[in-house]
């Protein structure tokens, strides 16, 4: 049993198992991590829905915007993780790349099918419509469908070596679609959705649902305190515990491939 | 990866920095916007203000007043009569004519009331979801401010026509010249005046969509009162999205949740895994 541990501690593999990081309970600082994301989801859905003032143009859909727009960046950061995850794992082939890459593309897909709904119910009162194939629209369900073929290429290849070096390349690739979603509205000029940060090249004239940030008291501050939470807590968080399930996994691939042999 | 993470909170942190320049998009029009009833109206450029938590009053000079208020009364004509008793307080007036119009801003019923002593007495009523939004328009000058609907609101004579139409309404026996006076602005918008053979009064008109918006005055005042349409086409309601919130809501409880049932699930089968192959280990 221990020599078969020792085996699993494979430092070419990254993979820390035995009994310790992924069977036990998190760690403290895990715990006082999703404390403090649940808290401050909580705080922030309290500013957004209740402390900032009522658009006067949109009504209460506006407040959508707090989860709808930090959603995306949040999706941005997992998807991001997932290219470093990716650049690592081709440049060393330790496991814990391929799965900090997995982690983040996982994660990443939730939050991007976040901001993906939460744009289409708010476009139904405010375009009049749940869809349309706007450039920005298009290229976000694009987005999403490159990397949900992420996960379908990895689970089409057998062979582990050859399943996480194809997935580290199409990781990297895949973030040329996130890079269009946050750019295609800036330079487009006839895109229908709006851009209320972030800088902007070619401003759309047929732009339809905008507003200001000092619209009325309190929308900067709900932005800003929901940013952080959707763009940064939850999806850190998130991934941590996706890191540590998909160890687990690892650990338990690891030891049913040890009883088989034995 | 501690720096990248770091760098990516950083560039994350900044982020907000490159919120736009409100002012690029400021409107300069004051509006006011009632604490309660969700109707905004926009107050035109040196008017002042007299609203209550009842009802909006201001007045452009002492010539114009506008009052505005929204009421849960079933019946147009009560909210009419109760609106009424409030703006003009000892008034007792039935409206002369009413008629339905479709403007950008909604459909409206515009009211025109017998000329009184204190000048000329306009209102257009909108209804929605059961609330009556009343606006009155009243001049000292006698102004009217009147839409009526075009055939063909791109022909040369469209103008004239629509001259024509308002006039009808409340001067039937007046007919006026053939020819449009010299355009002048009110309020960034041109307005054409036709007037009556008589001299008694003039339409100042423009077009607007398929629409011509006439301000009718007496004895050929300026068309000050033309911030009327200002007003009327500016109102506008703050629409009830909240459904719309609660569904967001629901729908990112749905995602979210189905990601941490699944991480969950998943994990309780892998530790059961490990459980049963740690087993079969032990007693091989």
């Amino acid at each position: 049993m221990d020599s078969a541990r020792t085996r699993l501690n494979d430092e070419s593999s990254g993979v820390e198992t035995s009994r310790s990081a992924s069977e036990t309970r998190p760690p403290i600082t895990l715990i006082i991590l999703t404390i403090l994301t649940i808290a401050a989801t909580a705080f922030g859905l309290y500013m957004g829905f209740v402390r900032a003032g009522t658009d006067i143009d949109q009504g209460n859909i506006q407040r959508i915007f707090y989860i709808h727009m930090p959603s995306f960046f949040g999706a941005m950061l997992a998807f991001g993780a997932a290219v470093v995850g990716g650049i690592m794992y081709l440049r060393t082939r330790k496991l814990k790349w391929d799965t900090l890459s997995l982690a983040g593309v996982e994660i990443g897909i939730a939050l991007a099918l976040v901001n993906l709904v939460t744009g289409a119910i708010w476009a139904r009162p405010i375009w009049n419509t749940w869809w349309n194939w706007d450039p920005r629209l298009t290229a976000d369900a694009i987005m999403i469908l490159t990397y949900a073929a992420y996960l379908m290429l990895r689970s089409g290849i057998d062979n582990a070596e050859t399943r996480r070096r194809f997935a580290s390349v199409y990781g990297i690739l895949a973030f040329v679609s996130v890079l269009l979603v946050f750019i295609i509205p800036r330079i487009i000029p006839t895109t229908i959705h709006p851009i209320v940060i972030g800088p902007v090249f070619t401003s759309s004239e047929m732009a339809q649902g905008g507003f200001e940030l000092q619209a009325s008291a309190g929308v900067g501050a709900a932005l800003g305190i929901n940013f952080i939470i959707w763009a940064l807590l939850i999806p850190v968080t998130l991934l941590w515990y996706r890191i540590r399930l998909q160890t687990l996994a690892t650990d338990v691939e690891a030891l049913r491939a040890q009883v088989l042999e034995s | 990866m501690k720096t990248f993470l770091i760098l990516l909170v950083i560039l994350l942190a900044a982020f907000p920095a490159f919120a736009q320049d409100p002012e690029a998009t400021a409107e300069p029009l004051t509006l006011y916007s009632h604490p309660t009833e969700r109707y905004h109206i926009v107050i035109p450029p040196g008017w002042r203000d007299f609203s209550t938590p009842t009802y909006m009053l201001m007045e452009g000079g002492i010539m114009v007043r506008v009052f505005a208020r929204s009421t849960r009364t079933p019946e147009v004509a009560v909210a009419l009569a109760e609106s009424l008793s409030m703006f003009l307080p000892g008034s007792d007036i039935a409206p002369d004519a009413t008629e339905t119009l479709i403007l950008p801003n909604g459909t409206w019923t515009r009211v025109l009331y017998p000329s009184l002593e204190g000048g000329a007495l306009t209102a257009y009523v909108q209804s929605y979801e059961g609330v009556h939004y009343v606006l009155m328009f009243m001049s000292a000058t006698g102004a009217r401010p009147l839409v009526v609907p075009l055939e063909d609101a791109r022909a040369d004579g469209a103008l004239a026509d629509a001259a024509r139409a308002a006039v009808t309404l409340i001067a039937s026996d007046v007919t006026l010249n053939d020819t449009a006076g010299d355009s002048i602005e009110v309020l960034g918008q041109a307005y054409t005046p036709f007037t009556a053979r008589d001299g008694t009064l003039t339409a100042w008109t423009r077009i607007v969509g398929s629409s011509g918006y006439v301000l009718v005055t007496m004895n050929g005042e300026a068309p000050d009162d033309a911030a009327f349409f200002t007003i009327l086409l500016d109102f506008f309601l703050t629409p009830e999205t909240t459904d719309y919130l609660a569904l967001g809501v629901v729908a990112v409880v749905v995602v979210i949740g189905a990601l941490l049932l699944s991480l969950i699930v998943r994990a309780r089968n892998l530790r059961k895994d490990m459980a049963t192959l740690r087993e079969i280990e032990r007693t091989t």
